[in-house]
């Protein structure tokens, strides 16, 4: 498969590795797998739209610090979202449209809740098949 | 992988290689090794033994497994004065922890209502993602809340002197300050005060099994057959999002102090500088947060148990015994090669087991060392012990915390659904109720080490003795 992501077991937490033909693809892939583990993405419908804005020191802390900022909307503003789209993106700062729904516990079956992305094991790199990143999550 | 040498029945030495400024010091059973996942905890003891000021040894109790950065069952000590604080030694949960309050309840009184009163917990007690907790808060109230902890809950009534007495560091913690604390950390916990949260966080209904220790548990009122009920839960969004952005600042900072890491979740700063410090204070605001959430989700127990029998809760005899951290640091003073030394203590999934004798401690527990509450796995049976002189001498006064995973989430998922597990502990006489039948999968008891082996290491190597076995008559999971 050219893009997508997989949850990979670690004892405490999980892991998601995740991979695209490009970087934009693989931050849009992990977003999928954070949102996978809180909720079941067909039951999110995909009526409003954000802007999201993030800055990091260098490019692999990005993805964290992409990660954790869905995490923090989602659990500050009840967000929930299905769809990533990132408009820019280069080593140090990201703009990106993201697309979802308030969270409804009664149409909303919650699997789990994310506490944040962590930086262990923590990569983010091209290889010969397009670009591929590793981070583990604390569930 | 880290050369690892048996130096006792239940001890292991890594000795110093490299980067390691001490030596790691595990202390496990045997079936250690055979656990998946321990040669990466194993390394985790070694990085953690690279970190400045760090002194003695990196430790790891017996219910060590791997984490992120830190092994969860690890215990560091640093230098408050040229030593380091690294947020990831406490985690993203700070001040997870657990409570136990017993009470004049008994076994009979209590098992015929057991559904009655998980139900009445579950209605009022806001578990999984639905997150809002009994306590409404305007900002300003949450800034004094997470400032002034449990005794700021006493003058609103909603906890007594005995509960800020019998919580550690009497629910308050020096320090803290909502002015290092984010917006964002706000915003995610401002209706969270008084909710459960998700993950392995529980309100379990448990009976006194067995006494151990009849001299301890006499002394602190615990007895065979009583009713006792345990709560386990953290600093929820407000701390998560705590760690998250200190974590993101130090990753910064450790390269400009010129701090060399072999895992970047290790982010540290020396703990005088401005990103130690505000780290240190935003990190006792969110600890404040969570004993704060504790003490409201027992409010809410104590009223349930009003509802259910139909007496205030004074003459049901619900008291606090004790409320114990095991993700945090705590300045504190001990002995390093003879001289009473300032210390950054990092416990990442272990207790604060002081021993007798400690001036921290309220009186009842000077006389017999603090109680350590180890929460079992969901449905098997969790324990009470004492800290003691040894874990002071060795330890810096700190025990296991958990049973300790064996499986992956993932992994245990595989083996039975959620609705099975349910239905097996029900056959054992349990009740159970959860907003999500997956984690009762994720949870099950099969995916956690047995905690009496875990418990057994401890009083045999004596950094806690047991005093008391509990077993669940109800849980209600996050």
């Amino acid at each position: 498969m050219r893009q997508g992501y997989e949850l990979v077991d670690h004892t405490a937490d999980v892991g998601v590795r995740a991979w695209a033909p490009s970087p934009e693809g693989v931050f849009e892939e992990a977003a999928k797998a954070v949102f996978s583990l809180i909720c079941d993405p067909l039951t999110i419908d995909q009526t409003e739209t954000q802007e999201v804005r993030v800055v990091a020191e260098q490019r692999d802390l990005l993805l964290a610090a992409w990660l954790n900022e869905l995490i923090y909307v989602f659990e500050a503003k009840r967000t929930l979202f299905v769809d990533f789209e990132l408009t820019e993106l280069d080593d140090t700062h990201l703009v990106a449209r993201v697309t979802g729904e308030q969270l409804d516990p009664s149409r909303h079956a919650i699997c789990g809740g994310v506490k944040a992305a962590t930086l262990h094991e923590l990569s983010l790199s091209e290889g010969p098949a397009g670009w591929e990143a590793f981070v583990i999550l604390d569930v | 992988m880290v050369h690892v040498e048996r130096v006792g029945t239940h001890s292991y030495v890594i000795s110093p290689e490299g980067a390691m400024r001490v030596p790691g010091f595990v202390y496990a059973h045997e079936s250690l090794f055979e656990q998946a996942g321990h040669e990466e905890a194993l390394q985790q003891v070694a990085n953690v033994a690279t970190l400045p000021g760090i002194v003695r040894a990196s430790l790891a109790m017996p219910d060590i497994h791997w984490g992120y950065g830190f092994p969860i069952g690890g215990v560091a000590a640093m230098r408050a004065d040229d030593g380091v604080v690294s947020p990831g030694g406490v985690g993203f949960d700070i001040n997870c922890g657990v409570r136990l309050a017993v009470t004049g309840l008994d076994d009979e009184d209590v098992r015929p209502r057991a559904e009655e009163l998980v139900h009445e917990l579950m209605r009022r007690i806001p578990q999984g993602l639905n997150d809002r907790g009994s306590l409404r808060l305007q900002p300003r109230e949450l800034t004094k809340l997470v400032e002034r902890g449990v005794p700021w809950l006493l003058e609103r009534g909603l906890a007594t002197e005995r509960d800020v007495e019998h919580t550690e560091q009497n629910g308050a913690m020096p320090g803290a300050s909502a002015e290092p604390v984010t917006q964002k950390a706000v915003e995610r916990g401002r209706t969270q005060v008084g909710s459960l949260g998700a993950g392995n966080h529980f309100i379990e209904l448990q009976v006194v099994d067995e006494v151990l220790d009849d001299a301890v548990a006499g002394a602190w009122g615990v007895r065979v057959g009583q009713i006792a009920v345990m709560v386990h839960s953290g600093s929820r969004g407000f701390g998560h999002q705590t760690c998250t952005d200190h974590l993101q600042r130090m990753a910064a900072a450790t390269r400009r102090y010129g701090i060399e890491l072999p895992d970047r979740q290790l982010a540290c700063a020396p703990a005088s500088s401005p990103e130690g410090a505000d780290y240190l204070a935003a990190m006792a605001a969110a600890a404040n947060f969570a004993f704060a959430n504790r003490q409201v989700m027992m409010h809410e127990v104590r009223l349930g148990f009003e509802q259910v029998f139909g007496r205030p809760w004074e003459r049901l005899g619900i008291e606090l015994l004790y409320d114990v951290a095991h993700n945090i640091a705590k300045l504190e003073t001990h002995e390093v090669d003879g001289v009473p030394t300032q210390l950054w203590v990092h416990r990442k999934g272990a207790t604060r087991a002081f021993g007798p004798g400690h001036p921290d401690l309220p009186p009842v527990f000077r006389e017999t060392g603090q109680p350590v509450i180890i929460p079992g796995d969901m449905g098997s049976e969790s324990w009470l012990l004492v800290g003691t002189e040894k874990a002071m001498r060795e330890s810096f006064g700190s025990a296991c915390h958990g049973a300790g995973r064996r499986l992956s989430r993932g992994a245990a998922k595989r083996v039975m659904s959620g609705a099975d597990v349910r239905r097996e502990l029900e056959a054992k006489g349990i009740v159970v109720r959860s907003q999500s039948t997956s984690l009762l999968a994720e949870e099950a008891p099969y995916a956690y080490k047995d905690v009496r082996e875990v418990v057994d290491v401890v009083d045999a190597v004596g950094l806690a003795r047991k005093v008391a076995r509990l077993r669940p008559l109800g849980v209600l999971k996050g």
